[in-house]
């Protein structure tokens, strides 16, 4: 094991990394979002059931609202968010950034790393997508890289796992 | 201790528990908590019942049939018996086992080298009759199941205590505790030589010097760390709830009634301000009751180089012993009202603390500043990050204060304008706006001057925020990495938040509206150019026992 690996210490901080999502994130995320709203609205019908309230006007903006808001959000988050997740695994560091009005670029050297976690939702799978996320020692520290592609994601699964092994100490 | 050897437990509940790796073959005898907690147990499960048994007794008293809530209670006192008759330990060369359930028996295993701290936790029912609970921290003891000793007796705890951290000095695994560099052999040879060292500590325990230097004159500081507040508001959430949820409850309460009809015959202004006068002495007076019950006689002092031991409180007492090359830093608070009085108080920043503390230790309750900054300091081992010049954020992160007030008076407004055009605002309440206008700027401003952040060799030093300010000192060898985050106008001013992750503590130590280079510039000197040597030097004097 070199220094680097049992220290924590990296050789090179990567601001911007390159790898990105499956071309495939940008329609998942768009059913994502209607999925979500759909939901939300269904839930805004049931209370004006409930409430018998078919023609107030409270109620209708609301609904009025929430259509609006969600037209806005599916038309311009999942290419948004398209343009900004990237992810970058290099020898000693794990990279990745996520958002879209509020971006986060995440950092964590290997020999930190835990657990290494695939995820794939009912929807993921339609789209034949991956999210892996990996944990390390801080509650606040896990790092998700969204939206890849089913081979793609595995390769780095097992590329991580092998290397969380070879490396004990976790700053605890 | 009262120790009771069972032999042919031991291999029952290698069958039926969990297995435990390394201690298979163990002889060590399992031992079992003091006897006298057949007393508490008994006791604590009636107070926990005695509720339902005052309503039993009333019903009882009109002719109902309560004999359930009798058995109920009977069943309690029994499981609390059976606990202590299920629960039995040990601890090996290698392991803390602890066993315990009736039903579904199971051991808990730990290894002695992920031991972190010991904390002696002695309610006022177990000081009557000379008891304490120990809870052993664990490095992994974040949501998990902790180590609990229920029931040791007072006169067994140094021992015990001694013997539980026997096991950091041998503690070779973790790379981040550069000291530990030379892991003792686990063998049986180990044993004897931990046996003589877990009696030394023991001795050496009384030998530190205190020097938190608390004095009960320091509980005046209590009213301003606004416990009292929280308590209060606690309070007034349970009340709104009884209000909403249970058809008003609280106006059909006779002496609740009379208090409003009282109210009702005040004029308004009177009225604000006798309710401000008793609010504020309400909070006071629980603050202050809760400051000196949890921390009257406030000690700390070091037995050794890497053991710190923190006692306090009054009827319950509390006494903390850890390893201290598991400290990641330090956080002062000084809260805009304890700032006011000059006072402030002093956290650790550790791992391996247990659930309950959530990896923050009180190592100087609200007391005067310079205490509590000549003990973050001795905790430290280093007052450079304490008192050195913050670098500052720039004029964009100083307008990004103001506009941030500004957002907050707006949704306060929009909330008073809703508020009028449903009729439950008085027209007179926008006079408030006159006050809460020059306060958000006076905040803003306060804020803007908390605001700065330092890179100290091996130190990374953060200080924000007005109403809650926190200096934080976090050695950059338990930072695990950085979140760099932007929101939209972040971007656009060139600003971002930076968080530095790490296993210690609240886990997220942030720097707000930081130059986004400088963020970058921070993550590269702690990720990578921070060479192990310069570490070494600067974090562990004191600490670093190794040849």
């Amino acid at each position: 094991m070199t220094a680097s690996e049992s220290t924590g210490r990296i050789a090179l901080l990567v601001r911007e990394p390159s790898g990105r999502p499956s071309p495939r994130a940008v329609p998942f995320w768009t059913w994502n979002a209607i999925v979500g709203w759909v939901v939300f609205a269904c839930l805004q019908l049931a209370w004006m059931l409930i409430a018998n309230a078919w023609s107030s006007p409270p109620h209708l903006g609301g609904l009025a609202l929430t259509a609006l808001v969600a037209v806005v959000h599916v038309s311009v988050m999942p290419r948004w968010r398209y343009r900004v997740h990237r992810w970058e695994i290099t020898d000693d560091a794990v990279c990745v950034r996520s958002g879209w009005l509020t971006q986060e670029t995440r950092v964590a050297p290997i020999a930190r790393l835990q657990t290494v976690d695939s995820r794939r939702g009912f929807l993921h799978r339609i789209y034949g997508l991956t999210t892996v996320t990996v944990t390390t020692a801080s509650s606040a520290g896990a790092l998700s890289i969204h939206a890849l592609d089913d081979a793609v994601a595995r390769d780095v699964v097992a590329a991580l796992t092998a290397v969380a092994q070879q490396t004990p100490g976790d700053a605890t | 201790m009262t120790s009771h050897p069972v032999p042919d437990d031991a291999e029952s509940a290698e069958r039926s528990g969990m297995p435990s790796p390394g201690a298979d073959a163990d002889a060590t005898p399992w031992r079992r908590l003091d006897p006298r907690m057949l007393l508490v147990h008994p006791v604590r499960e009636l107070i926990r019942y005695l509720p339902v048994l005052l309503l039993a007794v009333v019903a009882g008293s009109v002719g109902g049939e309560p004999w359930w809530t009798y058995v109920l209670s009977g069943l309690g006192v029994v499981v609390g018996l059976l606990r202590w008759v299920t629960t039995s330990y040990r601890i090996t060369d290698t392991h803390v086992q602890v066993r315990r359930g009736f039903l579904n028996r199971r051991t808990l295993s730990v290894p002695r080298e992920r031991i972190r701290s010991v904390d002696v936790d002695a309610s006022l029912l177990h000081r009557l009759v000379g008891l304490a609970v120990v809870k052993v921290g664990t490095s992994a003891s974040h949501g998990q199941d902790g180590l609990d000793f229920d029931g040791v007796a007072v006169s067994e705890i140094p021992g015990l205590r001694a013997e539980l951290l026997r096991g950091i000095e041998q503690d070779g695994t973790d790379a981040t505790a550069p000291s530990d560099a030379a892991p003792a052999p686990l063998d049986g040879g180990s044993a004897t030589r931990g046996g003589t060292s877990a009696s030394a500590m023991a001795d050496a325990e009384a030998a530190g010097r205190d020097f938190s230097g608390w004095r009960w004159s320091w509980a005046r500081f209590a009213p301003f760390t606004l416990t009292g507040v929280g308590s209060l508001l606690a309070a007034a959430f349970f009340a709104l709830q009884l209000q909403f949820f249970d058809g008003g409850l609280l106006v059909r309460l006779p002496i609740v009634r009379a208090g409003l009809d009282a109210a009702g015959r005040v004029p308004p202004v009177e009225l604000v301000l006798a309710g401000a006068i008793v609010l504020i002495a309400a909070a006071s007076v629980i603050a202050l009751a809760r400051y000196v019950l949890s921390y009257s006689g406030f000690t700390i002092w070091r037995s050794d180089a890497t053991t710190l031991h923190v006692r306090h409180g009054l009827l319950r007492t509390r006494q903390v012993t850890l390893d201290e090359r598991r400290l990641r830093g330090v956080s002062l608070n000084e809260p805009l009202s304890l700032r006011a009085v000059g006072a402030a108080s002093v956290h650790a920043i550790m791992t391996g603390l247990g659930r309950d503390r959530a990896g923050l230790l009180v190592v100087e309750p609200a007391g005067p500043r310079a205490d509590g900054m000549r003990v973050a300091s001795a905790v430290l081992g280093d007052a450079e990050p304490l008192t050195c010049e913050l670098q500052r954020h720039g004029p964009r992160a100083h307008r990004r204060r103001y506009t941030r007030a500004a957002t907050g008076v707006a949704l306060l407004a929009a909330a008073a304008l809703a508020a009028q055009a449903l009729g439950y605002l008085h027209p007179l309440a926008w006079t408030a706006f006159a006050a809460i206008v020059p306060a958000a700027c006076l905040l803003a401003e306060d804020r803007w001057r908390g605001l700065g952040h330092a890179l100290l060799p091996g130190r990374l030093v953060t200080r924000h925020g007005s109403l809650a300010r926190k200096r934080v000192v976090l050695d950059t060898a338990g930072i695990i990495g950085f979140t760099v985050r932007r929101s939209f106008f972040q971007r656009r001013a060139g600003l971002a938040t930076l968080i530095a992750t790490t296993a210690a503590g609240r886990h997220r130590y942030s720097i707000p509206d930081i130059p986004v280079d400088e963020a970058w510039r921070i993550a590269d000197e702690v990720l990578v150019r921070t060479p192990r040597a310069v570490e070494l030097a600067v974090v562990d004097p004191a600490r670093d026992s190794a040849p």
